[in-house]
């Protein structure tokens, strides 16, 4: 259980989660996702346009 | 049972005080730094249990009933509601740069006491309540920035002296930074090495994680680390290598332009290649090695060496002139208050929360998380022989150029070293010398190899410690280089967009070019000028950086307090309001201090004043009047700099107190002010 929840967490972290929370999200909306490589660089360019980062 | 948690409440609090009053009050002994960490971990756990709480209950009055806009919009790509300490990790990792480490190191210089007090206290009334209120303000204005908030809530002008005073910080910031890794890897082949190595696995990485199995970043980030371990051992090989050794080493005007070229290179080659895979290696090596710190802190309990105070508290100190006030509590910005973090609690962090409430857990736990990590670099710093501390961080040209000559100036001053000492530890820690080693990140590896090496592994092992610290510290210093050229770059063409449409695409490649080259050309500008400064270049850049970055602090405050008067909770203001006061007057002072002091090391225009009688006597080589015009010309314009910071926050004080006396009156809103925030 607590592995199980360890793993969950350190996978959201990470990102390594977020192409499939993209799935669900576009199943949701019923648009067809991007494959998992194009995501992956979009997100990526998405997060470091904007997040600031500290000295 | 209330009566019980009550009573342990007290218990908490009464150890805190014991242990700030042993801190505090002993002289001429020596202390266990278990006092310092009970001093520190005390005030946290009493300030988050009931400062904090009474901000969130009556100064905030978070409500979970209240739609966070991660709930509300939840667009699965940048509003997403997360679990709390998810968000918690990622807030972290971004607050927690190298400042709460070089910082302190470089404070130590007035003793232990000033600086560990400064990041106590400053971080539970300042820093954390600061964090907090800017991710509440930004969390209930869709994850507005502080930029935008600035602009709504105070006024235009507020919004873009915010804007311009955020740019110059960025580049004052990447400038000084660059300088502390100058000075880690000057005539370091080892060091060097390993630094060098992390791109091309950076490269590797990002390779397989865009193309190999896309989006795999445990996997990758494993592997990753493993090589980066590799190169740390290996750099020993090269280090010792007579073909390698000087293929790797590089005097510091070298290196200022590799990394100005590195910068330019990371600033416009697509984020998948180097910048993220470089963030996942350094947010695990940060959170690890910082772990692995407070274990090997707890387990040695090493003494404090350091005294409590300095002679140096009177402002003749060698690392950066100036008196322990106000000097003190510019050099530590992060870890006690950092403007900075504003930028980041409104930024990413605002739009991933799933309850008000996680705000309080994440922007005034997670600052105290950071304060802590400063306090262990502090502890580094004081657990080593004092006479080491000042020869490693003490410029050539203030203590002398050679080993003997440096260490009778630093003998002289009370603080005995030899050496002999100096030689046997460069020696144990695989490097050189050590002499004149400035920036702060060397002395700081020194003491956590110290630390380390008394925990695991001995002094066989100190070589390997002190270059996986050099590594560790340079990996993220990088990372936030490139992150801060990167953000600096979009920033420049949102603004150059308003003057020519296509400056603004931030994919088209001129546009790429033209600003990521001057941004880098910017920062690189003040980074080759600390190299060249003939008395270490962190003097005048860590102070200037310091100024503006508390600076930035004040104007978050300035809208914080905005917040709380225009909810209606005015008398409540003083959360806000005293720190801001505080900030305030050192930072004005110290401005003043740069700028017009008389004292040649601590003022700007009285240096450049010093060297044109110089040459109006005839006391400069000809050879060098032209390198003399060029420093005068740089105290100019470190001096125009501070004094345009200066500006920028008196604009927005003056510009906020106005508002909070409008809207205390029951004034009218001008109608120039509608229409900018409508």
């Amino acid at each position: 259980m607590f592995y199980t929840e360890l793993r969950a967490a350190v996978r959201e972290w990470t990102g390594d989660a977020e192409y499939e929370r993209h799935v669900r999200h576009c199943a949701r909306r019923r648009h067809s996702p991007l494959d998992r490589g194009r995501f992956f660089a979009t997100r990526l360019e998405r997060r470091y346009g904007t997040r600031a980062r500290c000295c | 049972m209330r009566v019980l948690r009550y009573g342990v409440w007290m218990l908490v609090a009464l150890a805190g005080a014991s242990a700030l009053a042993i801190v505090g009050l002993t002289r001429g002994e020596e202390i266990s730094v278990v006092w310092v960490l009970i001093a520190a971990v005390a005030t946290y756990a009493v300030a988050y249990r009931f400062y904090s709480k009474f901000i969130a209950a009556r100064v905030l009055m978070l409500d979970d009933l209240r739609q966070t806009p991660a709930e509300r919009i939840n667009d699965g790509r940048d509003f997403v509601p997360t679990n709390r300490w998810v968000v918690f990790g990622h807030h972290f990792a971004a607050i927690a740069g190298p400042g709460p480490l070089i910082g302190p190191t470089l404070c130590a210089q007035f003793g232990y006491l000033p600086g560990t007090l400064w990041i106590i206290l400053g971080v539970v009334l300042g820093g954390a309540v600061q964090d907090f209120l800017i991710l509440t303000g930004s969390l209930r204005r869709d994850g507005k920035s502080l930029g935008e908030m600035a602009r709504e809530e105070i006024g235009v002008m507020g919004g873009f002296a915010a804007l311009v005073g955020v740019l110059l910080i960025m580049i004052i910031l990447m400038a000084v930074l660059g300088l502390v890794i100058v000075n880690a890897l000057k005539g370091s082949p080892w060091g060097t090495f390993t630094v060098a190595a992390t791109i091309p696995i950076a490269l590797v990485m990002g390779w397989y994680m865009r193309f190999v199995r896309p989006g795999k970043v445990i996997e990758a980030t494993i592997w990753g680390l493993a090589l980066v371990l590799l190169a740390v051992v290996g750099g020993r090989w090269v280090g010792d290598s007579s073909f390698w050794a000087p293929l790797f080493t590089f005097a510091p005007n070298v290196l200022a332009v590799m990394i100005i070229v590195y910068g330019f290179a990371a600033s416009v080659l697509p984020v998948w290649l180097l910048l993220a895979p470089r963030d996942y290696l350094s947010a695990f090596i940060k959170i690890g090695t910082i772990l692995a710190l407070a274990l090997g802190i707890v387990v040695y309990m090493p003494p404090v060496q350091l005294p409590a105070l300095t002679r140096f508290t009177d402002g003749t100190g060698p690392i950066f002139a100036g008196k322990v006030f106000p000097f003190a509590f510019i050099t530590i910005a992060c870890g006690a208050i950092s403007g900075f973090h504003a930028l980041v609690a409104s930024g990413t962090t605002p739009k991933l929360l799933r309850r008000e409430s996680d705000a309080r857990m994440i922007g005034y736990g997670a600052m105290l998380m950071e304060s802590f990590v400063a306090v262990m670099a502090i502890i580094a710093a004081a657990v080593l022989q004092p006479g080491v501390y000042f020869a490693v961080n003490s410029p050539a040209g203030i203590v002398g150029a050679t080993p003997e000559r440096a260490t009778q100036t630093i003998s002289a001053w009370g603080f005995p070293v030899t050496p002999a000492e100096m030689e046997t530890l460069a020696a144990d820690v695989g490097e050189r010398s050590l002499f004149a080693r400035t920036g702060g990140a060397p002395s700081l590896a020194v003491g956590m190899a110290h630390i380390f090496a008394n925990t695991l592994g001995g002094k066989t092992v100190m070589a390997i410690w002190y270059h996986f610290a050099i590594m560790f510290e340079a990996l993220f210093i990088l990372t936030t280089m490139d992150a801060g050229t990167r953000v600096g770059r979009f920033m420049l063409q949102d603004f150059l967009g308003h003057l020519w449409q296509p400056l603004g695409r931030t994919s088209w490649y001129p546009s790429v070019f033209l600003t990521s080259a001057a941004m880098v050309g910017a920062w690189g500008y003040f980074l080759y000028q600390g190299v060249m400064d003939p008395l270490g270049g962190i003097n005048s850049l860590w102070p200037l950086f310091g100024i503006s970055n508390q600076l930035l602090a004040a104007i978050a405050l300035s809208v914080a307090t905005t917040f709380i008067v225009k909810s209606g909770r005015a008398r409540y203001a003083w959360v806000t309001v005293g720190p801001l006061c505080w900030l305030l007057s050192i930072t004005l002072t110290a401005g003043y201090e740069k700028i017009f002091s008389p004292e040649v090391r601590i003022g700007f225009l009285a240096h450049a004043a010093q060297l044109q009688d110089r040459i109006a006597a005839g006391q400069v080589p000809a050879a060098e009047i032209a390198e003399t015009h060029a420093v005068m010309f740089n105290d100019r314009l470190d001096a125009a700099v501070t004094a345009l910071f200066m500006g920028l926050v008196l604009v927005i004080v003056v510009d906020a107190v106005r508002e909070w006396y409008r809207v205390l009156s029951a004034r009218e809103v001008p109608p120039r002010r509608l229409a900018a925030t409508a």
